[in-house]
């Protein structure tokens, strides 16, 4: 099973490096982060703010938009080129085919994580600025938030076409930047029957703010061990159930 | 022994922007035996994918019952000895051919150096030893066609299923298939196919069904079926007048030769006197026996009838 496993994940790897799209968006994010230097420039006293904050929202922006038009496709794509007919007749459950496939993508993701934070860190270091824990933690949530999303993207990609995958997934994308303020609402609220549907929406949405710990690290705050332990096993628990919901919408799907 | 049995399978698929559903297997019941090549033949459209869909586990019958090796449907145990190659085989394009192999070998948990020699063998076996490192993307039809049937090989699988496996072929390609389909049997495996090329299935085939309209026409061995019965005689002679034989009503000609179908051996003696008798030579007496295609448009044209709406009185103007 495991063999079974890696070797769909591998594929799916591979296919990821091979297509032009990595490439393009890799380029982008590079660009972005080094047009921070230059937008510094602008804001006399504050250039390593700049530099930190705008690198940061780009490595989280443009590996949001890999995980999306990567993922939107992992599973649709094998059906319609017909690539899966051949994988699903060997002795490979639905199952693990759905978990082989998002930890191609999450391997994917971690490699194009860990070198757009390498040309990151290089560019604050070469700003002057020193390299705090937290600027590494921040990274790392980044990874933990495209691990959603890209768990959100397969659940639509077991059952729509891409383009109806892609404006989904990033629909769940933004609203799971703004559930974080559903909590405040609840509070407010007067009628128990709407803060309970509120309250219901909030734990059934991803609240993806979480993972942005970007002020806090631009302004030097602190940020606990334990948070970050919070957001892994929160990252880890919703992805779990995210990937059970596509396997069971993909486990009795007719392939035509 | 039947490795594989079809009982009163159903299954119907949604079409259309309303996902009307329409039946495409209506109660299809089927078996195969070990060690044999069954043809599963059809016209297009008949079913014959769907139902190998069902078998493999792709699509989930609506009703009726798919045995594979003993065991009730596709299940993991059954699928590790099964090899198939889909109709119109496409396969990552991102892939070199024998990257793929490995991949799909990998998926039968095999590793290391054993796999790496098994990719090699069958790179062999089906002509592309020296395209292994091409990417699957520049493989011609052909190509992709005997890679498909190396990957279907990967696990020697005691049941290989072939869909429509000559399709879209040229001459040579359709021959290196049938040759590779010929050397799985001798390896011991049984092949199910599908196909609608007829000269192909009765040049390989133990056994075939006939699958029209979603219902199985007949099974039955392929020798039974068109048997030794001649259906005519399809005799010729040359060096006569247009009119020398008069009774016998020609059926063409070609050059200087006369055709003429005869129905029995008395008949085809009588003939043959009586070319002699008015000075002309025999050219040819060959018998004709029913083909598998004579076979299978008698039996699409029996379904189109049978389907026909029934015109009644009313219905006339």
């Amino acid at each position: 099973m495991i063999g079974a496993a890696y070797a769909i994940a591998l594929n799916t790897f591979r296919e990821a490096v091979r297509d032009r799209i990595l490439a393009v968006f890799f380029l982008f994010a590079i660009l972005m982060m080094a047009s921070s230097t230059i937008l510094s420039w602008l804001t006399v006293g504050s250039e390593l703010k700049i530099v930190t904050d705008v690198g940061l929202a780009a490595e989280a922006f443009f590996a949001t938009l890999i995980a999306i038009f990567v993922g939107i496709n992992l599973v649709y794509k094998e059906v319609e080129k017909r690539t899966i007919y051949a994988v699903l007749a060997k002795p490979v459950p639905r199952w693990l085919f759905i978990v082989g496939k998002y930890f191609g993508l999450m391997a994917v993701l971690s490699v194009v994580i860990t070198l757009m934070s390498i040309f990151y860190l290089g560019l604050v270091w070469w700003k002057g600025g020193v390299l705090p824990l937290h600027l590494v933690g921040a990274l790392m949530l980044s990874l933990f938030e495209v691990s959603i999303v890209t768990a959100v993207a397969i659940v639509f990609s077991s059952f729509t076409p891409p383009i109806e995958a892609a404006i989904l997934t990033a629909g769940v994308w933004a609203i799971g930047h703004l559930t974080w303020g559903l909590t405040g609402l609840i509070e407010r609220i007067p009628s128990a029957t709407a803060g309970t549907v509120i309250g219901l929406i909030y734990y059934v949405l991803p609240d993806l703010q979480t993972f942005n710990i970007r002020a806090q690290v631009v302004h030097e705050l602190p940020v606990s061990a334990s948070y970050y332990v919070d957001a892994f096993v929160y990252a880890a628990a919703y992805t779990a159930a995210m990937l059970t919901v596509a396997v069971l919408i993909f486990r009795r799907r007719d392939l035509k | 022994m039947s490795i594989l049995r079809f009982h009163n399978v159903e299954k119907s698929l949604p079409f259309g922007f309303w996902l009307r559903k329409r039946e495409i297997l209506k109660g299809v019941s089927l078996s195969v035996e070990q060690g044999e090549i069954y043809g599963f033949l059809g016209p297009n459209g008949a079913g014959k994918t769907t139902a190998i869909k069902c078998l493999l586990g792709l699509l989930y019958p609506d009703a009726g019952e798919i045995e594979l090796f003993g065991e009730s449907g596709p299940t993991l145990a059954a699928r590790r000895r099964l090899g198939y190659l889909p109709e119109r085989p496409y396969f990552y394009p991102h892939l070199k051919g024998r990257e793929l192999l490995e991949y799909f070998g990998r998926l039968f948990g095999m590793r290391g150096a054993a796999l790496r020699k098994k990719c090699d063998d069958l790179l062999g076996l089906v002509g592309l030893p020296d395209d292994g490192e091409k990417l699957t993307g520049q493989y011609s039809k052909g190509m992709l066609q005997r890679l498909g049937v190396a990957q279907a090989l990967i696990n020697d699988p005691d049941l290989v299923i072939l869909d429509e496996p000559m399709s879209g072929l040229d001459p040579i390609g359709r021959r290196e298939v049938k040759g590779l389909i010929e050397s799985v049997k001798e390896r011991g495996a049984t092949v199910f196919f599908s196909s609608h090329i007829l000269s192909d299935a009765e040049a390989l085939c133990d056994r075939v069904c006939l699958l029209v309209d979603g219902r199985l026409r007949m099974e039955a061995p392929l020798d039974d079926l068109l048997g030794e019965r001649v259906e005519y005689w399809e005799v010729a002679c040359e060096g006569l007048a247009v009119d020398a034989l008069s009774g016998y009503q020609r059926h063409a000609v070609q050059g200087g030769l006369s055709f003429y179908r005869l129905a029995d051996e008395p008949e085809v003696d009588r003939w043959v006197d009586a070319v002699r008798q008015a000075g002309g030579r025999v050219y040819r007496v060959a018998p004709q026996r029913m083909t598998l295609e004579d076979y299978f448009v008698a039996a699409v044209q029996a379904e189109g009838e049978a389907d026909a709406p029934e015109t009644t009185a009313s219905d006339t103007p």
